[in-house]
C-alpha cells in the first residue's frame, strides 16, 4: 500500500515531464551546464495549516531558499516548524498518542530540476528534529500544461516517506487560472491528501475543491482547500510570500 | 540733420533685440515640441536632448525626439499634454519619436522603448482612435485600448525560447493592444484585459497568456 501511494505520483511525473520535453525537442539541452544568466536567488515564506474533522490539527511554517546553478538545475533548502496538535493524520511522523502539541523542525535539501518553462521537480532529503527526528524524503513535482491558452491547467503532486513511523503521504493538486490582473491572478480547482502506513489498515484518503489567489504586486500567494476523507471534513489553508533577487 | 545721440542708439538696439527675439521665438519653440511633463521621479534619470545630457527634475518639460534613460533605482512618470501617461521602470530607456497634439487631444503617438519596463496608461477619447504605439527593437504594440505594460530584455535568455537573447513582453490591464513583430509576416496577436505575450528575437508573439502565469507554481500547503 505504501508503494502504491509513492509508484503512482512518480509514474505520473515523469510522464508528464517525458511528454513535455518531447514537445519542446526543438530546444535540446546543450546549455544544461552553463550556468544560467543571470544567476537568480529565491526566498519563500510559508505558513500553512490543516484541520481535520475528528483526528488531526497542524499547523507548520518555515522558509525555502533555491540558487539557480543552470537554466534548468537549482540548489533548494527548506527549514520548517510542525507543531501537531492530535494523533494520527496523514502528515503526523509521530507514533502513539501524546496531550500535548508535539513539536519539531524539518531541515530539508536538494535540487530543483526545471526541464521546461513552467515544469519543476523538487528532491529533497533531510532529518526531522524535536518531537520527531528521523530521516524524511520529498519529491514536488509542478506542471503548467497548455500555458499559451486561456486558462492554463497545473497539475501538482507531492510525495513524502517519514522514517520515522513509516508513514507516506502524498498530495495532488490539480488548478485552472479564472482570471488574472494587474493585481491579482485567481485560481481553482480541486485536490486533496493520501497516507499510508504507521498502523493504517488501508490508503486513507481526502480531497475536495479548492481556491488561490495570488496578489501579485506582493508576491502573496493563499491557497484554500477544503473538503471530505475518511477523517470526515477538513480544511487547510497557506500563505506564502516570495522574494527574489537576479544576481547580475 | 542732427545726429542720433547714443542714448538713442542704445534704445533702437535694444527694440531690435526684442523684436529679434519675438520674431526667432516661435522657431525655437516649433524646434522643441513639448508635449509633456515629469509628473513623478524617484532616484536618478538623464534626458537627452539635441546631443545634451540633462538630470530629470520634476516638473521639466519633455518634447519630441527626447530620449529618456533611468538608473538602477530611477523611476519617472511622463504625463502627456493629452492626459496620457508613461511610467518609465529602472534601468529603462525610452524615446518618444512622435506625438501630436491638436489642442490637447492626441491624434498620433509612437514611444520607443529600447530596454527596461514601460507601463503605459492611454487616454482614449470616446469614438476617437487612440492611435497610439510602443514599438521596441522587436515589436509594435498597437494600443486600442487604455493601460498595459511592456518590457524589452537583452542579454538574457527568453522563457520561450532561451537560445533567444532578447525579447518583449506585452500586458495588458485595459482594452486592447494588438501586438506583432515587424521582422516576422506572421498576423499580430490581439491582447485582451488580463492577458500577455512574450515575442522571442525574430518569432512572432505568442498566442495570449493570462497575466502572470510564469510567475505561478504549485499551492503551499506541503
Amino acid at each position: 500500500m505504501t508503494r502504491r501511494v509513492l509508484i503512482i505520483p512518480i509514474l505520473t511525473m515523469v510522464i508528464l515531464i517525458w511528454s513535455r520535453t518531447i514537445s519542446s525537442f526543438a530546444a535540446p539541452y546543450s546549455d544544461f551546464f552553463t550556468a544560467a544568466n543571470p544567476q537568480h536567488f529565491s526566498l519563500t515564506a510559508f505558513a500553512s495549516g490543516i484541520a481535520a474533522q475528528s483526528k488531526y490539527v497542524a499547523t507548520h511554517q518555515g522558509f525555502e531558499l533555491e540558487q539557480t546553478l543552470s537554466p534548468y538545475v537549482g540548489l533548494v533548502g527548506r527549514i520548517s516548524a510542525y507543531q501537531d496538535y492530535a494523533g494520527d493524520g496523514w502528515d503526523s511522523p509521530l507514533n502513539g498518542h501524546q496531550s500535548r502539541p508535539r513539536n519539531f523542525g524539518v531541515m530539508l535539501a536538494g535540487v530543483d530540476l526545471e526541464p521546461v518553462q513552467g515544469t519543476s521537480l523538487k528532491l529533497l532529503g533531510g532529518s526531522d528534529v524535536g518531537d520527531s527526528d528521523r530521516a524524511r524524503i520529498e519529491g514536488d513535482f509542478s506542471s503548467w500544461l497548455w500555458l499559451h491558452s486561456r486558462h492554463p491547467i497545473n497539475f501538482a503532486l507531492t510525495g513524502d516517506h517519514f522514517y520515522n513511523n513509516g508513514l507516506s503521504s502524498g498530495t495532488i493538486d490539480i488548478r485552472t487560472i479564472l482570471t488574472s490582473s494587474r493585481e491579482a491572478t485567481w485560481l481553482i480547482g480541486g485536490g486533496g491528501q493520501m497516507w499510508d502506513g504507521d498502523g493504517e489498515t488501508h490508503l486513507m484518503k481526502e480531497f475536495g475543491p479548492d481556491l488561490g489567489i495570488v496578489l501579485r504586486e506582493w508576491k502573496i500567494s493563499v491557497d484554500i482547500q477544503a473538503g471530505y476523507g475518511n477523517l470526515g471534513g477538513y480544511g487547510t489553508v497557506a500563505v506564502s510570500r516570495h522574494f527574489g533577487w537576479d544576481e547580475q | 540733420m542732427k545726429p542720433i545721440s547714443l542714448h538713442v542708439r542704445q534704445i533702437l538696439r535694444t527694440i531690435a533685440a526684442v523684436a529679434l527675439a519675438i520674431v526667432l521665438t516661435p522657431q525655437i519653440a516649433a524646434a522643441v515640441e513639448v508635449v509633456g511633463e515629469i509628473s513623478k521621479l524617484s532616484g536618478s534619470a538623464k534626458l537627452e536632448r539635441s546631443g545634451s545630457s540633462l538630470e530629470v527634475v520634476q516638473a521639466m518639460q519633455v518634447a519630441v525626439g527626447d530620449k529618456i534613460r533611468t538608473g538602477p533605482n530611477g523611476q519617472v512618470s511622463v504625463t502627456f499634454h493629452d492626459g496620457s501617461k508613461a511610467e518609465l521602470g529602472e534601468s529603462s530607456t525610452l524615446t518618444i519619436d512622435k506625438y501630436a497634439l491638436s489642442g490637447s487631444s492626441r491624434t498620433s503617438a509612437l514611444l520607443t522603448l529600447w530596454g527596461g519596463h514601460l507601463h503605459t496608461i492611454v487616454s482614449v477619447i470616446a469614438g476617437g482612435p487612440p492611435a497610439f504605439e510602443v514599438h521596441t527593437p522587436n515589436s509594435v504594440a498597437a494600443v486600442r485600448g487604455t493601460d498595459f505594460e511592456t518590457a524589452f530584455i537583452e542579454g538574457r535568455p527568453c522563457p520561450e525560447d532561451r537560445s533567444c537573447m532578447r525579447y518583449t513582453t506585452v500586458g495588458v490591464s485595459r482594452g486592447v493592444v494588438e501586438v506583432s513583430n515587424p521582422g516576422n509576416s506572421a498576423p499580430a496577436v490581439r491582447l485582451t484585459e488580463g492577458y500577455e505575450t512574450t515575442i522571442p528575437c525574430e518569432s512572432p508573439p505568442t498566442s495570449p497568456a493570462p497575466l502572470g502565469v510564469e510567475e505561478l507554481g504549485a499551492p503551499g500547503y506541503h
